[in-house]
C-alpha cells in the first residue's frame, strides 16, 4: 500500500537531492526524508534572500531618476514578530522530524535479536569479529537481520561510516560505542574512516557485505573456519589463564565474586544502591577498575586485571554466551 | 592633478596618527589603538597569505584522486597548518583585533581603548603566538588537524611541534581575552556624552557580544591546551586513555570554546554588514534593536551548543537531542538579522561601491552557510554528513565566505579612514566579483561531494569525486586571483590613491566625524553622540570633499 | 621619597595618574574596576575547566577519589585555609586604609598580605616535597612508599593500592599547582603595591591598583576555599 506522504516525500527527494548514495539500510529513507525537508526549506529561503536582494538592488539602485531613498519605516514590530515566529515554528518542525528518525537510528525494534559484531579499529584497518566466532577484515551481515556493532579502538579515535547506510559512529579508545541498523538491500558497500587518524586515514577502508539469504551467509561463515581463535575462545582461555574462575563461577553459584552466568543485559544492584546495566562498558570497567562499581552483597577486593582490548572483547563474548540457560 | 593633494597632504601630515612619532619603535611600542590596529592588520593579512598558500597546496594535491603533489604525511600537515593558521591567526582575530581596534574608540568618540597598555600586551602575545606557529612549521610541522584531538595529537612519538602549537594557541587565546576585556570596558565606560546604548553603531553591539564570548569561552580553551601540554610532557592521565584519561573530555572542552569561537568570527562580520548596508542604502538600518539583541542572543545560545560537534562520539542520545535543539535555535537570531538587512535595502538609495558589493555577496553566501548549518544541527542528517566534505563546505561558507568577505567589506569601507587614501573603485569591484565567483566555484562542489559520501581530511579519494574536486581547485585559483586583485587595489591606493575626505561614504557614525586619517588623539573636538544611522544631516559636496553636514540657518 | 608623600596631599595629587584618554579620575577608576571584574570572570572560567575535570573523574573513579584523599593531610589544608582567609582580610583592610589615606596602615596590611601568601606557599612546599619524597607523583609515576602507606587509617590500609592512584594526584597537582601559580603572581603584585605605597602613590583619590589586586586576591582565596574540601575532605 502506498501512503500519500511517502509518495510525496519520495518524489521530493528524487526532484531535489537525487545525487545521494543508494539507500541500503532501514534508517536511510527516514534520513533522506529529513534531508529533503531541509533541502526544500533551505531552497525556499535562499530564493527569498537572493531574490529580494537582486530585486531591491535593481529596483532601488541609485540613479539619476532617483535622487534619494524613499520614505519607509525603520522598524516594524509586527514584521519582527513575523520573522521570528516563522523560523521558530520551523525549528520545531525540523526538530520533531529529526528526533523521530534519530531515535530509530539508535534503537532496534524492541525484541529484535540482532547479530552482534565486535568491531576493532586500529591504524589503519578494521577488524570484525562476527557472532558465529568468525573474524574477518570484512563486515558480513544478512539482509533483513538487525545488526548491532560494538566498536572499540586500540589506538586513536576512528569513525566507521557507510554512506549507503547513512550511519556513522566513532570508535574511541578506552571504551565501547555501539551502532545499530538493519540492512535492507543485498550488496557490497564501502566502509570508510571519517575521524582523522594519521598517515593512511584516507585508505583505512573495508567493505560491508550484505548477504541476500541465510544460506549465503552460512556458506561464508563456514569457509575457512577454525583457523584463528574466535573471540569466544579468547574469552574462555583468558578466564582460565587469569584466574577469574577462582572467584567467579560460570554456573550461577555465588562465589567470592558474582557469577558471570546470565548477567548479560541485566540490571545489577550496587552497594551504593545504584543500578548498573551489564554491557560492554560495564564489563570493561569491572575488569580495569574493579572498585568503581561493586555489586550489592560482595566486597571490593578484586585487583585490577590489565587485559588488552581483544581480551576484554573475549570476556564480553564469553559472558554473552552464558546468557541463555535453564 | 597631483599637486593639489600633495599640498593638502603636507598640511594634513602635521597631525595624523601616521606621522605622530617616527621610527620603528614608535610603532612597535605604540599605545595608540590605531597603530596597534594597523600592526594587527599587517600580521593578519600575512597570516591570510600563509594560510592561503597551504590551501593552494591542498587543492592542487587533490587534483588527482591518488594525491598528485605531496605524500600523505605532507598533505596532512598542509591541511592542519591551513586550518590552524587560518582559524587562530586570521579568522578569529581578523575583524575584532585589526578593524575593531582601529574603529572602536573612534565610534564612541574616545581617545583610545580603555586599557592601552593591555592592548599592546595583547598584540605582543598575539605576535608570540604567531611566531610559535611559524616555529611549528620549522620543526617539521604538525599533522594533528587543527582540532588537536587526543590520543592522536598527544601520542608519545610526537615531537616538539605539538608543544609549540599548543603554546601558540594558549598565547593567541590570552591575547583574544584581553582584547575582549578592552572592548567591553571601552563600550561600557567610554561612550561619548549623549551616546546611549541604543545610539551605538551595530558593529559595537556585535563586538560587545563577541567580547562576552572571548572573555568567558577562551579561558576554557586556555586550560584545555595547557592540560594537553602537561599531558604530553608528564603523562597525567587526563586525556590519554593509555594513562587512564578520557579523550572525549578533551572534545567537550575543546568545543566548549571552539563552537562559540565560530560566533567570535561571525558576529563582528555581521556587525560590519549592518554598518555598510545602512550607509550604502542611505537609510536607517531596519530593526536596530532586533539586530543588536540578536547578536547578544547568538552569543548566549552559542555557549550551549558545543555538543553538536560530538553527535557521533558516543555521547548519550539524550545529550545529542538536547544539543540538537539548542543548535537549531541559533537559526532564529540569524534569520532575524538577515531579514532586517534585506528590509534595509527596501526603498533605499543603493550605491554599489565595493564595500556594498561584498556585503551583497555576503547575503547570498551567509544564506547558504547558515541554512546548511541546519543540516548539521539536525541529528538525523548530521549522522551521515558529519566529517564529510559537506561540513568542510559549510564552515568555509561561514568562515571564508561570510567572515572573510565581511572583513574585506570592512577593510574597503574603513581603508580611507585608516590610510587617508581612496582605492580604485574598478579594482575593488573586480575583486568583489572575482572573489564571489571563485568562492562559489570552490565550495559548492564540496557540498555535493560530502552528500555523496566523501570524508574530509582525505589525502586520496575515490575516483567518483574527481570531477567535483577539479572544479573546486579551479575555483580556488579564481578566489586567489580575486584576493590578489584586492591586494593590488590596496597597494595601488597607497601609492596613487586620491586623498580621502573625512567622510567619503556619507556615514553618520562618529569615526567619520574626524579627519582621514585621524589625528593622534582621534578628535580635534570631543564629539557628542549622534543617531548612528540618520543620514538626513549630510550632503554630498564633491568627490574630493566627500559628505559634509547640512547646517540650515538657525539650526542648533 | 617620604617628604614627597607629605607634599603630595596638597591640590589633586592623584591627577598625575590620570591617563590621557579619560576625562577624570572617576571615569578611570570605574573603567579599571569593570576591566578587573571581566578579567576575574575569565579566570573563573579558566579554573572551571579543572573543576569539571575533577567532577568527571570523581564520578568515574568514585572509590579511587575516596581512597586517595586519605593521603592528604587535612590539618595542613586547614592551616593554609586559615592563612589565606587571613590574607584576604588584610587585603580588604589595605583597601580601607588606602581609602582613608592611612599610609602606615596601608603599608602594614600590604606587607601582611604578602607574608601570609608566602606562608601559604611554604606550607604547600612542605606538602609537595613530603608527597614527592614518598613516591606520590602524578599519573603513572605515582608509587606510594610503604612509609606513607603505614600512616593511613587501618581501614584504608587494608585495601589494595589502586592502579590508577596517580589520576587523583594528577588532578591534585594540576589544581593546586595552577592555584599556586596564581598565589605567586599575587605576591608579585603585592611587592609592586608595597613599592608604590612606600612611594606614597595611594590615597583617597587614587587607590584603584590596591582595590583591583585585592579583588584578584579574593578570587584566589575563593578558589582555595573550594579546593580544600574537594581535595582534602571528601
Amino acid at each position: 500500500m502506498i501512503r500519500l506522504p511517502d509518495l510525496l516525500a519520495g518524489s521530493l527527494i528524487a526532484a531535489g537531492p537525487g545525487y545521494m548514495p543508494e539507500r541500503a539500510s532501514s534508517v536511510a529513507e527516514g534520513v533522506d526524508q529529513v534531508f529533503a525537508l531541509l533541502f526544500w526549506m533551505s531552497a525556499f529561503f535562499l530564493v527569498v534572500i537572493i531574490g529580494l536582494t537582486v530585486l531591491f538592488v535593481i529596483r532601488y539602485r541609485a540613479r539619476a531618476s532617483r535622487p534619494g531613498p524613499e520614505a519607509s519605516p525603520d522598524h516594524s514590530t509586527k514584521l519582527e514578530i513575523f520573522w521570528t515566529a516563522i523560523p521558530l515554528l520551523l525549528v520545531f518542525v525540523i526538530f520533531a522530524a529529526s528526533t523521530k528518525v534519530y531515535l530509530a537510528m539508535t534503537e532496534l525494534e524492541p525484541g529484535a535479536n540482532p547479530q552482534r559484531v565486535q568491531v576493532t579499529a586500529r591504524k589503519w584497518s578494521w577488524w570484525f569479529d562476527h557472532a558465529g566466532g568468525k573474524g574477518s577484515k570484512e563486515l558480513h551481515v544478512l539482509v533483513g537481520r538487525p545488526v548491532e556493532l560494538v566498536l572499540a579502538s586500540t589506538d586513536v579515535v576512528h569513525s566507521l561510516y557507510v554512506p549507503q547506510f547513512r550511519l556513522k559512529q566513532d570508535a574511541v579508545p578506552g571504551r565501547f560505542t555501539r551502532m545499530v541498523f538493519t540492512p535492507t538491500v543485498p550488496g557490497t558497500y564501502p566502509i570508510l574512516c571519517t575521524e582523522y587518524c594519521g598517515t593512511n586515514h584516507s585508505t583505512m577502508s573495508a567493505v560491508a557485505v550484505v548477504h541476500p539469504d541465510q544460506a549465503s551467509f552460512d556458506a561464508w561463515a563456514a569457509e575457512g573456519k577454525g583457523g584463528e581463535e574466535s573471540l569466544l575462545q579468547v574469552g574462555v582461555r583468558v578466564f582460565e589463564e587469569k584466574g577469574c574462575s577462582a572467584c567467579h563461577s560460570v554456573d550461577g553459584s555465588p562465589g567470592v565474586g558474582p557469577s558471570i552466568k546470565g548477567i548479560w543485559g541485566k540490571d545489577e544492584k550496587l552497594t551504593d544502591g545504584k543500578i548498573a546495566k551489564v554491557d560492554e562498558n560495564y564489563i570493561r570497567e569491572s575488569i580495569v577498575t574493579p572498585g568503581a562499581k561493586i555489586v550489592a552483597g560482595f566486597d571490593d577486593m578484586m585487583p585490577p586485571v590489565p587485559l588488552d582490548d581483544r581480551e576484554i572483547q573475549g570476556i564480553v563474548a564469553y559472558i554473552q554466551s552464558l546468557k541463555e540457560g535453564p | 592633478m597631483t599637486t593639489a593633494p600633495a599640498a593638502a597632504a603636507e598640511h594634513a601630515a602635521g597631525d595624523s596618527y601616521l606621522t605622530h612619532g617616527k621610527g620603528i619603535a614608535s610603532w612597535l611600542f605604540s599605545l595608540d589603538h590605531k597603530r596597534i590596529g594597523i600592526m594587527y592588520l599587517a600580521l593578519i593579512v600575512f597570516s591570510l597569505f600563509l594560510g592561503g598558500v597551504f590551501a593552494m597546496v591542498v587543492r592542487f594535491h587533490l587534483w588527482d584522486p591518488s594525491g598528485g603533489l605531496v605524500s600523505n604525511d605532507a598533505y596532512n600537515k598542509m591541511f592542519t597548518l591551513h586550518g590552524a593558521v587560518m582559524i587562530f591567526l586570521f579568522v578569529i582575530p581578523g575583524i575584532p583585533s585589526a578593524l575593531g581596534n582601529f574603529v572602536v574608540p573612534l565610534m564612541v568618540g574616545a581617545k583610545d581603548v580603555a586599557f592601552p597598555r593591555v592592548n599592546l600586551l595583547s598584540f605582543w602575545l598575539f605576535v608570540a603566538g604567531a611566531v610559535l606557529f611559524i616555529a611549528t612549521l620549522v620543526v617539521g610541522g604538525l599533522d594533528t588537524g587543527w582540532t588537536l584531538y587526543p590520543p592522536y595529537s598527544l601520542e608519545s612519538s610526537r615531537g616538539l611541534g605539538i608543544l609549540l602549537a599548543l603554546t601558540g594557541v594558549f598565547l593567541a587565546g590570552f591575547s583574544s581575552i584581553l582584547t575582549g576585556v578592552n572592548f567591553i570596558a571601552t563600550i561600557h565606560k567610554m561612550r561619548a556624552p549623549g551616546q546611549g546604548w541604543f545610539d551605538l553603531p551595530l558593529f559595537l553591539w556585535a563586538l560587545y557580544a563577541t567580547g562576552i564570548i572571548q572573555i568567558f569561552a577562551t579561558p576554557v580553551l586556555g586550560i584545555t591546551v595547557a592540560l594537553g601540554f602537561l599531558e604530553r610532557v608528564f603523562h597525567l592521565g587526563i586525556f590519554m586513555p593509555e594513562y587512564g584519561g578520557d579523550p572525549v573530555l578533551f572534545q567537550h572542552f575543546f568545543w566548549f570554546y571552539s563552537h562559540p569561537a565560530v560566533y567570535i568570527m561571525i558576529l563582528p562580520a555581521m556587525g560590519i554588514v549592518s554598518e555598510v548596508v545602512a550607509v550604502f542604502s542611505r537609510k536607517p538600518i531596519f530593526g536596530y534593536k532586533f539586530i543588536a539583541m540578536s547578536s547578544i542572543a547568538i552569543a548566549l545560545i552559542g555557549f550551549f551548543v558545543w555538543g553538536h560537534h560530538m553527535f557521533v562520539s558516543g555521547q548519550s542520545k539524550w545529550a545529542n537531542i538536547i544539543f540538537s535543539f539548542l543548535t537549531l535555535l541559533v537559526a532564529i537570531p540569524s534569520a532575524i538579522k538577515t531579514f532586517n538587512w534585506l528590509a534595509t535595502l527596501y526603498k533605499g538609495h543603493i550605491i554599489l561601491k565595493t564595500p556594498m558589493l561584498f556585503v551583497l555577496s555576503f547575503f547570498a553566501i551567509f544564506g547558504v552557510g547558515g541554512l546548511t548549518g541546519l543540516f548539521l544541527g539536525t541529528l538525523a542528517t548530521d549522522i551521515p554528513l558529519h566529517d564529510t566534505y559537506f561540513v568542510v563546505a559549510h564552515f568555509h561558507f561561514v568562515m571564508v565566505g561570510a567572515v572573510m568577505i565581511a572583513f574585506l567589506a570592512g577593510l574597503f569601507y574603513w581603508w580611507p579612514k585608516m590610510t587617508g587614501r581612496m582605492y580604485d573603485e574598478r579594482l575593488g569591484t573586480a575583486s568583489a566579483i572575482l572573489i564571489f565567483l571563485g568562492f562559489n566555484v570552490t565550495f559548492i562542489p564540496q557540498f555535493l561531494a560530502g552528500t555523496m559520501g566523501m570524508p574530509r581530511r582525505y589525502a586520496t579519494y575515490a575516483e567518483q569525486f574527481v570531477g567535483l574536486n577539479r572544479v573546486s581547485t579551479v575555483g580556488a585559483v579564481l578566489l586567489a586571483a580575486g584576493l590578489g586583485v584586492a591586494l593590488w587595489a590596496f597597494v595601488a591606493s597607497l601609492r596613487h590613491g586620491a586623498r580621502a575626505p573625512a567622510n567619503p561614504w556619507g556615514a553618520a557614525t562618529l569615526e567619520w566625524a574626524t579627519s582621514s586619517p585621524p589625528p593622534h588623539d582621534n578628535f580635534a573636538v570631543a564629539p557628542r553622540g549622534v543617531p548612528p544611522y540618520d543620514y538626513t544631516g549630510l550632503t554630498h559636496a564633491s568627490d574630493e570633499a566627500g559628505w559634509i553636514p547640512v547646517r540650515p540657518e538657525g539650526a542648533r | 621619597m617620604s617628604h614627597l608623600a607629605q607634599t603630595g596631599t596638597a591640590g589633586a595629587p592623584e591627577d598625575r595618574f590620570l591617563a590621557h584618554h579619560f576625562p577624570d579620575m572617576t571615569a578611570q577608576s570605574q573603567t579599571s574596576k569593570l576591566g578587573i571584574w571581566l578579567f576575574l570572570g575569565s579566570e573563573v572560567l579558566f579554573f572551571s575547566g579543572l573543576f569539571v575535570a575533577y567532577g568527571v573523574y570523581r564520578a568515574n573513579h568514585y572509590a579511587l577519589f575516596h581512597y586517595a584523599h586519605h593521603f592528604l593531610d587535612w590539618r595542613m589544608g586547614a592551616l593554609n585555609t586559615v592563612v589565606l582567609v587571613g590574607s584576604s582580610l588584610s587585603a580588604a583592610w589595605s583597601v580601607r586604609c588606602a581609602q582613608l589615606g592611612d599610609r602606615r596602615g596601608l603599608r602594614i596590611t600590604l606587607l601582611l598580605t604578602l607574608l601570609l601568601a608566602g606562608m601559604f606557599l611554604v606550607v604547600k612546599y612542605f606538602e609537595y616535597s613530603h608527597k614527592l619524597h614518598n613516591g606520590i607523583a602524578w599519573g603513572a609515576a605515582c608509587h606510594p612508599s610503604e612509609e606513607i602507606l603505614s600512616t593511613l587509617p587501618a581501614s584504608v590500609r587494608a585495601l589494595p593500592v589502586p592502579k590508577d592512584l596517580g589520576t587523583f594526584f594528577s588532578i591534585y597537582y594540576l589544581m593546586t599547582g595552577l592555584h599556586g601559580i596564581h598565589v605567586l603572581v599575587g605576591m608579585g603584585l603585592y611587592v609592586w603595591l608595597i613599592r608604590r605605597a612606600t612611594r606614597g602613590d595611594f590615597g583617597p583619590g587614587y587607590f584603584v591598583p590596591v582595590d583591583s589586586v585585592a579583588l584578584y586576591w579574593h578570587l584566589v582565596d575563593m578558589i582555595w576555599i573550594f579546593l580544600f574540601p574537594l581535595l582534602y575532605l571528601i
